[in-house]
């Protein structure tokens, strides 16, 4: 009798697993809601972050091998991706958000641009798994890193002084954390020795058993969950919410932001571009940038 | 026939496991991700090589040779093969494998770049196209084989050009004509692929490429995050060390049409890189024959580490002062880290007053500027430990009180001690007068009054990976008019120089190349 319940049991498993293995639905692998041949696919450009998604569009609408698909893109980093996105070179772009120079020389061109959202990225904090604060509020952050808060047990930790870990000047995780997180606040001057030069490096000191228990450092969401799997390392909750795709998607997460696709605004609804553009948009272009390895906006 | 309750359930696991493996097979890749294109899953070890267990000692030279054919006149005959060994079948053999090696290049399509396609719509559209054009040299009896071939496309229409480069690299050993890997300069105890990616990870990242495009190792951007490296990744040995080449074959980096490279220096591979002993063995005969006059590279044993100190850049005013000191990773004792760090320290009262008189400078004087740097640098060679401080200070346009200064030390890596310049060289070598010789060369055209027989006292040097460089301060000879015409203010009259490249003085000579 035992036994016999042993096999029905192993049997309601193993096909829960074939279930759960086969017939979860993929929409990233299903056929696509429209379809470009090499030819019709719009002219793109972008930032070199965003290439991986560029590719897998194209592979996804032309019916081409990631590989092959790869030699059919080019992009040409973000402000050369703006010019000649306004100057009619290209028909839609994967970039940031554009700056004050990109608006400025579209406006001298005549040209709107439509800036459009299409994956999230968010800013995450890194601390050695040994320390044990797991959660800092977005405010305590921007206080550590304008030096008002310099000892763990002001955030709930240990009696330690925190070592904050900052990027050089002008890397972009620099500017991010600027942008997105301190804003008007301004950043406390780092010693040289605490300014890793490389994102690895940060991770790595962070990471570090020995000498870095109570280090904080910072980095984008999309290298860090995609480079790195230390075991010294773990993710800071902020305002209690963890970083995780659905979390960074929903913006329960504070520090959120993304790369965009824009066009400009003149360009005709039924156009290749703006097809393009509907669908990403679509649950299945949705589904597309995840599989690349990015958050979803929608 | 029956089955018992135990076969059953072994049946249903290995049932179960049967599905398992089909599910997976049939789960599509992730897409986008580390599409590596010809990755050999293997890792290629060459059986032939005997198995060599680290650790190595680095040696303090390598022994290089371009294996090039010559005319009389000196100039380069034909680069595409080989000569110079004394075994004639093996250049032979040598210079079949690379013939062949050539023609596969020659009939290669466009090389599988990122983005290639999107420029070059078919190749009919490649304007100019040349190649294969071959490099051959040899490092510790390493031959390395590289073969390029170029094309390009130009619209002057569109003002739009590319150009592409597809290169393949062979290396080979010298002795047995076998090829060579990357796993073959490696101790088979060590792993040399995690070991080699985390000083891929950390240049790339040091240069900021990972996620910033101002500050950007141009042509080399990490697309994906860097997962390592290719156990076959294609290197070039150097007289410095080891190049690892990027191009299509890692795609987690934009190359932009043309291979990159990373160069970790051998003294940063550890004692587990065994590439500059296993096919080296200076006890045995040479390979080369007599006609190769063979060039020995210093090898520095240590790196040296930069640090620049921001607290005298005035970003709100036009004076800046870069302030660089360069340290060792490590040092034989505290005792000779402390006396170098002596030698560097920063003499911030007098940069101090320096920064006053550029603010005084700058406010009597609108819409110019003072540059001011101070670098101190050790660096370390075989025994020997060269300290150089140089100092600049001028503005735009030119100030008065503007001045240049350069101090060599050579300090005994051991002791920490102060060199001569005699300690450089084997006991009975005439140094002085190679050293004379080296600035007749330079300076008799010139028809200069210098003392050369008290020249010694006043004369600094240092040394680098293939020579010694020598200093003789302005005020220690009568300049000619027709040497001084050369520079823009005459009345300073320069400081003179000559350099003396180790293979001319004779490495038997020199120190550094001894046991």
């Amino acid at each position: 009798m035992k036994m016999k319940k042993t096999i029905s049991l192993f049997l309601c498993f193993t096909l829960l697993f074939l279930i759960g293995g086969c017939s979860g639905k993929d929409l990233s692998q299903e056929a696509p809601t429209i379809t470009f041949d090499q030819d019709s696919y719009p002219r793109v450009d972008g930032s070199t972050v965003t290439i991986p998604l560029s590719e897998a569009f194209y592979a996804k609408l032309t019916n081409t091998p990631a590989e092959e698909a790869s030699l059919h893109i080019k992009h040409n980093k973000t402000h050369s991706a703006y010019v000649n996105l306004i100057e009619k070179n290209a028909d839609i772009i994967f970039v940031t958000e554009p700056s004050e120079e990109e608006l400025q020389l579209a406006k001298d061109n005549n040209v709107s641009l439509k800036v459009v959202p299409i994956v999230s990225e968010a800013f995450v904090f890194l601390v050695n798994k040994d320390n044990p604060v797991t959660s800092l509020l977005a405010q305590e952050v921007i206080d550590i890193y304008s030096g008002k808060i310099t000892n763990w047990k002001e955030v709930g930790g240990d009696d330690a002084e925190i070592v904050a870990y900052q990027r050089p000047v002008n890397a972009g995780s620099q500017t991010g954390m600027l942008s997105i997180v301190m804003k008007d606040t301004p950043i406390m001057d780092a010693p040289s020795e605490m300014k890793p030069v490389g994102m690895g490096d940060l991770v790595e000191v962070v990471s570090s058993y020995d000498n870095a228990k109570y280090a904080i450092g910072y980095s984008y969401y999309y290298y860090v969950s995609n480079m790195y799997t230390r075991e010294g390392m773990r993710l800071l909750k902020i305002d209690d919410v963890e970083p995780r795709n659905y979390t960074i998607q929903k913006k329960e997460y504070p520090f959120v932001t993304a790369y965009y696709a824009v066009l400009r605004e003149d360009e005709p609804e039924d156009s290749n571009a703006s097809k393009l553009l509907d669908w990403i948009l679509s649950e299945q272009g949705q589904k597309v940038c995840e599989v690349s390895g990015y958050v979803p906006i929608q | 026939m029956s089955l018992s309750n135990r076969s059953k359930i072994w049946l249903l696991i290995l049932l179960f496991l049967i599905l398992a493996l089909i599910v997976t097979l049939v789960m599509p890749p992730k897409q986008g991700m580390n599409n590596r294109v010809n990755v050999q899953d293997e890792v290629l070890r060459n059986p032939a090589f005997s198995p060599v267990k680290g650790p190595v000692a680095l040696k303090p030279y390598v022994v290089v040779d371009d294996l090039t054919n010559y005319d009389e006149n000196g100039e380069v005959n034909d680069n595409t093969y080989i000569c110079g060994l004394k075994d004639k079948t093996m250049e032979d053999k040598l210079n079949k494998i690379i013939a062949d090696k050539v023609q596969k290049m020659a009939e290669k399509g466009l090389p599988p770049y990122r983005g290639i396609k999107a420029v070059f719509k078919s190749e009919s559209q490649i304007n100019y196209d040349y190649g294969p054009i071959v490099s051959l040299g040899a490092v510790n009896n390493i031959l390395n084989v590289s073969i390029s071939r170029f094309g390009s496309y130009d619209d002057y229409k569109e003002e739009i050009f590319y150009s592409f480069e597809d290169k393949e690299i062979y290396q080979y050993d010298l002795n047995t004509g076998e090829e060579i890997h990357l796993a073959d300069l490696f101790s088979e105890d060590v792993d040399y692929v995690t070991l080699l990616s985390g000083f891929v990870s950390d240049q790339i990242l040091d240069n900021h490429i990972e996620d910033n495009e101002d500050y950007v190792y141009e042509g080399l951007q990490t697309v994906t995050p860097f997962q390592g490296i290719d156990p076959n990744q294609k290197f070039f040995l150097s007289g410095y060390g080891l190049d690892l080449i990027f191009d299509y074959n890692t795609p987690e980096f934009d190359t932009n049409f043309y291979p990159q490279s990373i160069t970790i220096p051998y003294s940063k591979l550890g004692d587990h890189f065994i590439g500059l002993n296993r096919f080296y063995d200076e006890s045995k005969t040479s390979i080369y024959d007599d006609t190769r006059e063979l060039e020995l590279i210093l090898v520095p044993p240590c790196q040296t580490v930069f640090e620049y100190d921001p607290s005298y850049v005035a970003e709100d005013m036009d004076a800046h002062i870069s302030v660089r000191v360069g340290k060792l990773e490590s040092y034989s004792s505290p005792e000779v880290e402390k006396i170098v760090d002596s030698y560097l320290s920063v003499p911030t009262d007098f940069l101090d007053e320096r920064m006053e008189m550029a603010k005084k400078w700058i406010a009597d004087h609108p819409n110019t500027f003072i540059d001011l740097s101070y670098d101190a640098v050790v660096s370390a060679y075989p025994k020997i430990l060269t300290i150089e401080i140089n100092q600049f200070y001028d503005g735009y346009p030119t100030i008065d009180d503007r001045f240049r200064a350069s101090r060599t030390y050579l300090l005994d890596s051991e002791t920490g001690k102060e060199m001569e310049l005699k300690d450089l060289f084997t006991e009975g070598y005439d140094y002085q007068a190679a050293v004379k010789d080296s600035f007749h060369s330079e300076y008799d055209e010139y028809d200069m009054d210098i003392d050369y027989e008290n020249m010694f006292s006043e004369l600094s040097f240092t040394v680098d990976s293939y020579g010694i460089a020598f200093t003789l301060p302005g005020e220690n000879y009568t300049a000619s008019s027709s040497f001084l015409s050369q520079y823009d203010f005459p009345e300073e009259q320069p400081d003179l120089y000559a350099y003396l490249p180790y293979e001319e003085i004779g490495y038997e000579n020199i120190l550094m190349f001894q046991d």
